[in-house]
């Protein structure tokens, strides 16, 4: 194993946090830690400095003292923006992670700069997967999230703020020509790392092929560490994806993975109608606000 | 002539892969993969071998002129401490 990503919840509310980082970096692992940045203390800081993350993923959640009070119900942000402030002065390498909902959507500007002003990329995303786990089982539900047509919008609004109109354009004229969308007839495998290359483990030591699968998996504490990662090898070979995708010309571009399939409808081999129209309205609005500049340029 | 503790040796997949986990990371945030020859040259280092052995080891092993394989090996050690994975 090469690279961890230590995650959560919150990694920093362990006690052992410090202990158990350290000993894994020693170890030779490359470390990437996602936090809040709520928690960071000087020990830590200290811990950071002897022995450097390759990264530290920073969640802000607004732009605001006020925003980040609506959604988080906390007082936080100055604490937050202090801290990345810190690391970033320490020479830590460091990454803003943004979930955009309803409730902090007026700050994608704000947040940015944010990062710009601090030399630190942010990574935006408007897709929230439904939380089957908290949810009941049920499926597709996500009361807070955007609707596609809105989280669309706004992933466009977030890429406008680090990419040219140009990028924006090649970004959706990549792939083939549009052709036969949803008519394709054979089930895709799984084609990213999950399963493959890469496995999860979540705070209860049940091991699965990413952390968005809302499955069981296969606890590591009932069986040894070779025979849980086999199951979750054979578990993602045996997953097929929607066979109606497999000839889109969107599909290399669309956040729809097998994951998601199964939160959005239970069933990873049924296209997720929100992904599918989410992904579609993107190109649309990017089509429609910078399609003719790009192509009158091409014709100078 | 050392190799830095803050720089971990694994062998990955039959790669020889140098990881800088102390605070030369904050310089050198990646990883460093090695040739064979390289990665048995940092083994050797390691152990507590010095130059001279490390030269006289390899010229047991490989059929090469002594004025050659002293150059590649002095060539090979100098980068190695222009980028502080190793220390004079």
């Amino acid at each position: 194993m090469l690279f961890l990503l230590l995650t959560g919840g919150e990694p920093f509310l362990r006690a052992d946090f410090a202990r158990i980082y350290t000993e894994l970096r020693k170890m030779g692992l490359m470390i990437s830690i996602n936090t809040n940045g709520s928690l960071l203390t000087d020990e830590l800081m200290e811990v950071f400095r002897q022995y450097p993350p390759t990264r530290v993923n920073v969640s802000l959640y607004g732009g605001s003292a006020q925003t980040y009070r609506d959604l988080c119900r906390n007082a936080a942000y100055e604490t937050v923006t202090a801290n990345i402030r810190r690391m970033k002065e320490a020479g830590l390498s460091l990454k803003i992670n943004c979930s955009v909902t309803p409730y902090n959507v007026q700050d994608i500007e704000k947040i940015f700069d944010f990062g710009k002003e601090n030399e630190i990329p942010v990574q935006a995303t408007t897709y929230m997967y439904p939380p089957v786990r908290i949810n009941g089982e049920k499926y597709g539900t996500a009361p807070d999230r955007f609707s596609w047509e809105d989280a669309a919008k706004y992933l466009v609004l977030c890429r406008e703020q680090y990419l040219t109109p140009e990028q924006l354009m090649y970004g959706i004229t990549q792939t083939e020509e549009d052709t036969l969308d949803c008519t394709g007839e054979t089930g895709m495998p799984m084609n990213c790392r999950a399963g493959r290359t890469a496995f999860w483990v979540t705070w209860d030591g049940r091991m699965l092929p990413c952390g968005m699968f809302p499955n069981e998996g296969y606890s590591v504490r009932s069986m040894k560490f070779e025979e849980a990662w086999q199951k979750v090898r054979d578990y993602t070979a045996s997953i097929m994806m929607p066979a109606e995708c497999s000839g889109c010309s969107k599909r290399e571009k669309c956040a729809a993975c097998a994951a998601a399939c199964i939160a959005e409808s239970g069933d990873s081999t049924i296209k997720p109608e929100y992904i599918c129209n989410m992904t579609q309205r993107q190109e649309d609005l990017i089509k429609q606000k910078y399609g003719r500049g790009i192509r009158s340029d091409e014709n100078k | 002539m050392k190799t830095n503790k803050g720089v971990i040796y694994r062998n990955i997949a039959g790669e020889h892969v140098l990881i800088p986990v102390g605070s030369i990371a904050m310089d050198k945030n990646g990883m460093f993969v090695m040739t064979e020859l390289g990665g048995c040259i940092w083994q050797m280092l390691e152990q507590g071998t010095t130059k001279e052995e490390i030269i006289t080891a390899l010229l047991e092993e490989y059929e090469v002129e002594e004025s050659r394989l002293r150059a590649d090996v002095e060539d090979f050690l100098q980068r190695m401490i222009d980028a502080k994975l190793i220390e004079e």
